[in-house]
């Protein structure tokens, strides 16, 4: 029986195994959760913590550099190949 | 504009985007057709009018293949945050900008064999991760993972037991949501700042995954790693993000 240390540990890999359409968290994990409520909150809340992470990412995830870019690149093509 | 040219380009435009130059925007009819630049200038410029930021990327990717800066221009600024965190995460924040400048150059010089059998922000990032390789191989660079990094860390022993039981119970937070989370502007201004200073391998992991949904194999390919290292990266970085959140609901701070 795993203890509440070892689900702590593996909570992350937990979420993607859960996510994943081919994945299946280990069994001994999920009769684990399904024992312990203070595990359950641990894997709820690291996954709220992404999830929230993730929107505030999103939200900042513009970048205003492409006309610098777009120069970059057309100087390079104006640019004489090498020799 | 030429009538038999603008007849002949709204196949192509209702195909693409869904729509067509109407009577009232053909001033006159003429047999010449427009030569091959021509049409491009001139689609160009009509789909510079239709792209925003909510402008479906296979519709920027087609414009840009047909010529359109503005699509490019579009692209570049939807992707340049996740390249930049793929490039430092390979090369280091010295070289990223490079590398992504060049890669830029790569995309730009290939997109007209881009068929869209991948999403182009994969394809994209694998340019910048090719070019990131190649680079530190030019330069026989090896970035190694700090042995650190590698430790997959646990929270505090406090925390639990002898037995490996939770000492303490992990403590219950107001609100758990992500959307009402999102809505406390001292806690979103505490993530931000945490996804800032996140080490470069584990904030490209985290954008990967959390954000992109990319698959682990594909992940550990980009960033050159195992995909045992990619789940350290990953639970590093959820670790350090509950710990702000359970700090912030603790103190109402950072």
């Amino acid at each position: 029986m795993l203890s509440c240390r070892d689900v702590a540990k593996r909570a992350s890999d937990y979420l993607d195994e859960r996510d994943s359409p081919k994945g299946q968290p280990s069994l001994q994990i999920r009769l684990h959760l399904m024992l312990c409520s203070n595990c359950r909150r641990f894997v709820r809340h690291m996954h709220s913590a992404r999830q929230l992470a993730a929107l505030v990412q999103r939200g900042r995830e513009r970048s205003e550099q492409g006309d610098e870019v777009l120069s970059h690149i057309k100087r390079q093509d104006a640019a004489p190949p090498p020799p | 504009m030429l009538y038999y040219a603008i007849t002949d380009l709204n196949g192509a435009l209702q195909q693409h985007w869904g729509w067509a130059i109407t009577a009232r925007d053909t001033p006159a009819r003429s047999a010449v057709t427009l030569d091959k630049k021509e049409r491009l200038r001139l689609l160009s410029a009509i789909n510079t009018a239709t792209i925003n930021p909510s402008t479906p990327d296979e519709q920027l990717v087609t414009a840009a293949q047909q010529g359109s800066e503005a699509a490019l221009v579009e692209l570049i600024n939807r992707y340049q945050t996740l390249l930049l965190a793929v490039a430092r995460a390979l090369v280091g924040h010295a070289h990223a900008e490079d590398t992504v400048q060049e890669a830029w150059i790569s995309i730009h010089r290939s997109l007209t064999t881009f068929e869209g059998r991948s999403s182009f922000k994969t394809w994209a990032a694998r340019i910048v991760s090719n070019e990131a390789k190649t680079r530190l191989r030019r330069e026989s660079r090896l970035v190694a993972l700090d042995d650190s990094e590698l430790e997959r860390p646990t929270l505090d022993d406090n925390c639990f037991k002898a037995n490996g039981h939770w000492a303490s119970k992990p403590s219950r937070w107001h609100s758990e949501t992500p959307d009402s989370l999102l809505e406390e502007q001292q806690l979103k201004r505490c993530i931000d700042k945490t996804l800032t200073l996140l080490p470069d391998r584990q904030k490209a992991a985290f954008l990967l995954r959390d954000l992109e949904q990319r698959p682990l194999d594909e992940i550990a390919d980009l960033l050159a790693i195992s995909n045992a290292n990619v789940r350290v990266l990953l639970h590093r970085a959820r670790l350090t993000l509950l710990q702000v959140v359970d700090h912030y609901q603790e103190t109402g701070q950072c």
